[in-house]
């Protein structure tokens, strides 16, 4: 390790060195990790023989297996052949965005969800929840059958209820609200047009309640039209993000575009630059080149002061007739900015011209929406384009609902896929108009706060059990059930459907004729050679149909609005107070995902915290508070009051305090009672729901423990990331690091055949987790719970650690995947007494389960902190539907065993048959583990280091590549390749 | 006692018969049947568990096009 190595810690108090700090990383493993209860005791020699009885009497017990039958298919279905899987091609939908997937099923159940390798634009990836949402599927808590007033009733009784409320509304002329989640279907849409037009009383709403109403406000005041921004980041040079976080695994296409200009081979090489102001830390702040903390109220000046500044020293001309009001010179240093880093963004953006682009997040204020609009106007950026978005009920709409259902004036209201009664800042006027409702009915798959307040709640297909299409654009996509449904439910467009044909219409059946039909008429091309049948299966084995690019709506910015959002943006004085900062849930989004443990347990990928939501704060706040990690504090804002959690985060700008969106749920055995609810400080002003300002923040008594992974598995001291700016990067390859060549007493391993290793790109992997989750999925890995990852004892395989650099205010941020390095001399196979963890002939590290006795020695001696202990049955326990959800392919782990990381060897051996069957060689590409397979960036390449042309090895050989802790002799078989950053000011790139 | 070749024959025939019958008699019966549902030998339909609790019934979609593994 070099002396001028930069320090990198992982906490305040590893930074602060405080004792415990210290302490802690003498003794390696939190002292909850590895003490149980009894180790503490005092045991008596009659304690300990009574002890050795028991133990004697519970292990002979212990010695008998529940008796389980396999019993083989008597008549097997043609399309299953045991042991080999089968592959459907659908959609993930989440709200007004899709994910064209890939579903694997073994013997009927769909047991993993991985990208559509034919999508154009997603090649094979998808978010973290498409992946986790299969667990959703075999949740216990599902709705069964259908129930009126808490009673098991049945389909054809609520048919007759439903037909009978919309025969007298279509008589009477009252009014039935539909109220659903967004979507962008165009069948389904085509579906509820018309339902409309069968019944014009029918009033229709598409609600989501954790996106913010500004983003449609900014662009409507900037082009006078409802169109959503999309960015083309792969043409993106310069890139300046006003709160935007496009890399958090929402978009796995963003994250591939930018990550692709972040990858040189070799010091000469370009590189694109991602400049950030926001307030609290993202993780797109945490990728950003050059970061600044700011108030998000103060965006929108910013970057209105940024198009003064472009304007007067850069010669970019503003569009005809904007004018800006007086600009303070010193706006961007009041905000913490130095002139000479405001200097050189608005010089930046001006060289980069049209490859330059703005982005603005979601929750942001309108008026910076409008301000990006101008910015990337000015630039003529080419890196963004247009497109008409579709209508989503404003939170004002919601409230005009409320005063019509006070009034009487629905005779029903079908709540179909969302949650008002949890999800609305004021759900308790929502729950009391609603119950003004005479019939009431939710349709959904879970009895949640809002189907409590219906009398008929209605069971829904999961989306593996349904129909559908998706997409407005170039590129549908198709959905297909994988499994046929698990139980008395429906699909909800097939509610819809029975009930238009009650009103006369004449429709298909069900949604699958209804899809077919829409297809023949408005899809199939009229001159298509194959008969509608094979052109519409052909689509079905793709799940993508591509179709001719649709026309971008043209945009003209309005002189006028821009202008008056500037004065408006520039004069705006700060209010007193906290400015609040409210964002969607990174694992469970608006709460729809709480009750799924996979998420839950999931880090966040900033504050790495689990099981809840607490209120992130900058550190000097926090220390004028006085308040450390996990103490309560009282929030206040607008009469509503909340007492939370507090993380201090490290970077977060003064006076910012976030709280993630989508906890605080009171239903679901898994959901409930986790974190607070934060929709409660929602704003009903459309201009900025999502930023509050004048929060009150004060200290309470009391404190929790909080469920976080940060400070877990340390390796203090070592040599364990590299980040380097692109001038440090050309300096290291004049000047390589010496390579540590250690002897060793053991004879080296031999492969006759393949040696399987990894590269991780540092400088691709942002961090979002969709390697975490992919191998919880495929891996069997257990749900522990928030108390056991308090001590320590989550079981993820993967792991992404953040490690932090520079001053506490506004730190550089390095990710690394952290996970079983398959060491040739591994430590852990040394120290194991039963032989249970051992090499094999082609380089893994790998586990015999049924021998391990659970010494847990190879956990004490392995450097890289990656192997976990099952100190509790958490498998067996698990019960039908649940357990659904296992890959045959991996043997669950019973109590008392050590897991980690296999390479994913059921893939490796999967690759080595179909290779043997088809009388071949081993390819490179052929075997991809769930996490390189998941990974948006492609930063993980797993492949044959024996084969110097696999990708794998000619990664490895890169000037960036490094082996972590190779000084104690390990041998890993994974080469990390140095994280890299493009500063624009020397001397360092966040401060 | 002798007994004609024929009806040793026989005999080694029903044998062969009776044994899995005995043993495995859901099985074999489920099996000339012509079940749709595995059928399990303790005497139990397959898709009752031990708490009582119904088996979600796994069968493959109608309509669907799959990739083969």
């Amino acid at each position: 390790m070099s002396e001028q190595a930069p320090k990198y810690w992982r906490s305040l108090e590893e930074l602060s060195e405080s004792s415990r700090a210290r302490g802690a990383a003498e003794h390696e493993f939190l002292p909850e990790t590895v003490d149980d209860s009894l180790s503490a005791a005092t045991v008596s020699r009659r304690g300990f023989l009574g002890l050795i009885g028991a133990t004697a009497a519970v292990a002979t017990a212990a010695c008998t297996s529940r008796e389980r039958t396999i019993v083989p298919y008597t008549k097997r279905p043609k399309e299953i052949i045991p042991g080999v899987a089968n592959y459907y091609a659908s959609t993930f939908p989440e709200g007004s965005r899709s994910y064209s997937v890939l579903v694997k099923t073994r013997e009927g159940r769909p047991i993993h969800v991985t990208g559509n390798d034919e999508h154009p634009e997603l090649r094979g990836k998808t978010s973290p929840r498409a992946v986790a949402d299969i667990a959703s599927l075999y949740d216990p808590d599902r709705i069964r059958m259908p129930h009126f007033e808490g009673r098991p009733s049945n389909w054809a009784e609520a048919e007759k209820a439903l037909t009978a409320a919309l025969a007298v509304a279509k008589r009477e002329g009252k009014a039935i609200l539909l109220l659903t989640s967004a979507s962008d279907s165009p069948s389904r849409q085509a579906l509820l047009a018309n339902f409309k037009a069968s019944l014009p009383t029918l009033e229709h709403l598409s609600f989501e309640p954790a996106l913010s109403d500004s983003q449609v406000l900014g662009a409507r005041s900037a082009f006078d039209a409802d169109v959503q921004m999309r960015a083309r980041l792969k043409d993106a040079s310069v890139i300046l993000s006003l709160g935007a976080d496009f890399l958090n695994g929402e978009d796995p296409e963003a994250i591939a575009d930018f990550t692709a200009q972040r990858r040189p081979a070799n010091p000469v090489s370009s590189m694109n630059r991602l400049w950030v102001l926001e307030g609290p830390l993202s993780l797109t702040g945490a990728n950003a080149d050059q970061r600044f903390p700011v108030l998000p109220s103060r965006l929108a000046a910013l970057a209105f002061a940024l198009a003064h500044e472009m304007n007067a020293h850069n010669s970019v001309p503003l569009p005809p007739g904007v004018t800006l009001p007086p600009i303070p010179e010193d706006l961007g240093q009041n905000q913490g900015i130095p002139k000479d880093a405001w200097e050189k963004l608005a010089t930046d953006l001006a060289t980069a011209k049209s490859k330059a682009v703005v982005l603005c997040g979601a929750g942001m204020p309108a008026e910076a929406h409008t301000a990006a609009h101008l910015l990337n106007t000015m630039l003529g950026s080419m890196a963004v384009d247009y497109r008409t978005s579709s209508t989503r009920a404003s939170l004002r709409d919601i409230e005009g609902v409320i005063n019509r259902m006070e009034v009487g004036k629905y005779t029903a209201a079908i709540l179909w896929g969302v949650n008002p009664s949890y999800a609305l800042p004021n759900a308790e006027q929502w729950n009391a108009a609603f119950a003004k409702v005479p019939l009431r009915v939710f349709v959904g798959l879970f009895d949640d706060e809002s189907a409590a307040q219906c009398n008929w709640v209605l069971p829904s297909h999961h989306w593996l059990e349904s129909w559908g299409d998706f997409g407005e654009h170039e590129t549908l996509t198709l959905q297909q059930p994988a499994i046929a449904p698990l139980y008395d439910s429906r699909q909800a467009e097939d509610v819809v459907l029975r009930l238009i044909k009650s009103l006369g219409t004449a429709v298909p059946d069900d949604y699958h004729a209804f899809l077919r039909q829409r297809w023949q008429k408005e899809l199939y091309p009229a001159d298509s050679p194959l008969p509608f049948d094979r052109f519409f299966d052909a689509a079905l084995h793709d799940g993508v149909l591509h179709r001719e690019p649709t026309v971008a709506p043209p945009v003209t910015l309005r002189a006028a609005s821009v202008s008056d959002a500037a004065v408006r943006s520039v004069v705006k004085a700060a209010d007193a107070g906290f400015e609040l900062v409210l964002r969607p849930g990174t694992q469970v989004y608006d709460g729809r995902y709480g009750n799924n443990g996979w998420l839950q347990e999931l880090p966040d990928p900033i504050t790495k915290n689990t099981w809840g939501n607490p209120l992130s704060l900058s550190v000097t706040d926090a220390h004028e508070l006085g308040v450390k990690n996990g103490d309560l504090a009282d929030l206040e804002l607008s009469g509503v009051q909340l007492r939370v959690p507090v993380f201090v985060q490290p970077g977060q700008a003064k006076g910012v305090i976030s709280l993630a969106l989508g906890y605080g749920r009171e239903k679901g055995t898994v959901a409930r009672a986790v974190g607070v609810n934060a929709f409660r400080f929602v704003s009903l002003d459309p201009a900025s729901s999502h930023v509050r300002q004048g929060a009150k923040l004060s200290k309470a008594m009391g404190s929790v423990r909080l469920a976080m992974t940060q400070s877990h598995h340390r390796m203090e001291g070592r040599d364990i990331v590299r980040s380097f700016t692109l001038a440090e990067f050309a300096n290291e390859a004049k000047n390589p690091r010496k390579k540590v060549e250690l002897t060793t007493l053991y004879p080296d391993q031999q492969f006759p055949e393949h040696k399987w290793g990894m590269t991780i790109d540092l400088s691709a992997c942002v961090g979002c987790a969709a390697c975490v989750v992919s191998c919880q999925s495929e891996n069997n890995i257990a749900v522990v719970g928030p108390e056991q990852v308090e001590r320590g004892r989550e079981m993820h395989w993967i792991r992404i650690d953040s490690y932090y650099e520079g001053a506490e205010a506004n730190p550089k941020v390095v990710h690394q995947p952290m996970l079983c390095q398959h060491c040739d001399s591994a430590p852990c196979e040394n120290v194991c007494p039963v032989n249970a963890t051992n090499h094999s002939p082609d380089g893994l590290n790998q586990m015999a389960y049924n021998r391990c006795v659970g010494t847990r020695y190879c956990a004490n001696n392995c450097p890289y902190k990656v192997r976990r202990y099952n100190f509790f049955d958490y498998t067996s326990e698990k019960t039908e539907p649940a357990d659904l959800v296992y890959n045959p392919e991996v043997t669950v782990r019973p109590r008392g065993v050590m897991e980690k990381c296999t390479f994913c060897v059921q893939r490796i051996q999967d690759a080595k048959m179909r290779a043997k069957v088809e009388h071949r060689s081993m390819r490179d590409g052929d075997i991809v583990p769930a996490c390189a397979a998941a990974c948006p960036s492609d930063a993980i390449i797993f492949g044959d280091l024996k084969n110097p042309s696999s990708r794998a090895s000619e990664l490895g050989a890169s000037k960036r590549g490094y082996k972590v802790i190779e000084e104690v002799g390990t041998r890993p078989a994974i080469t990390y390749l140095a994280d890299l950053k493009n500063p624009a000011i020397v001397g360092g790139s966040h401060e | 006692m002798k007994h004609s070749p024929r009806r040793l024959i026989l005999r080694d025939v029903a044998t062969l018969f009776a044994i899995p019958l005995a043993l495995r008699p859901n099985t074999i019966l489920g099996a000339l049947s012509g079940a749709d549902e595995p059928v399990a030998d303790n005497g139990k339909p397959i898709r009752a568990t031990g708490s009582g609790l119904i088996r979600p019934k796994i069968a493959l979609p109608k309509g669907s096009v799959m990739r083969r593994g």
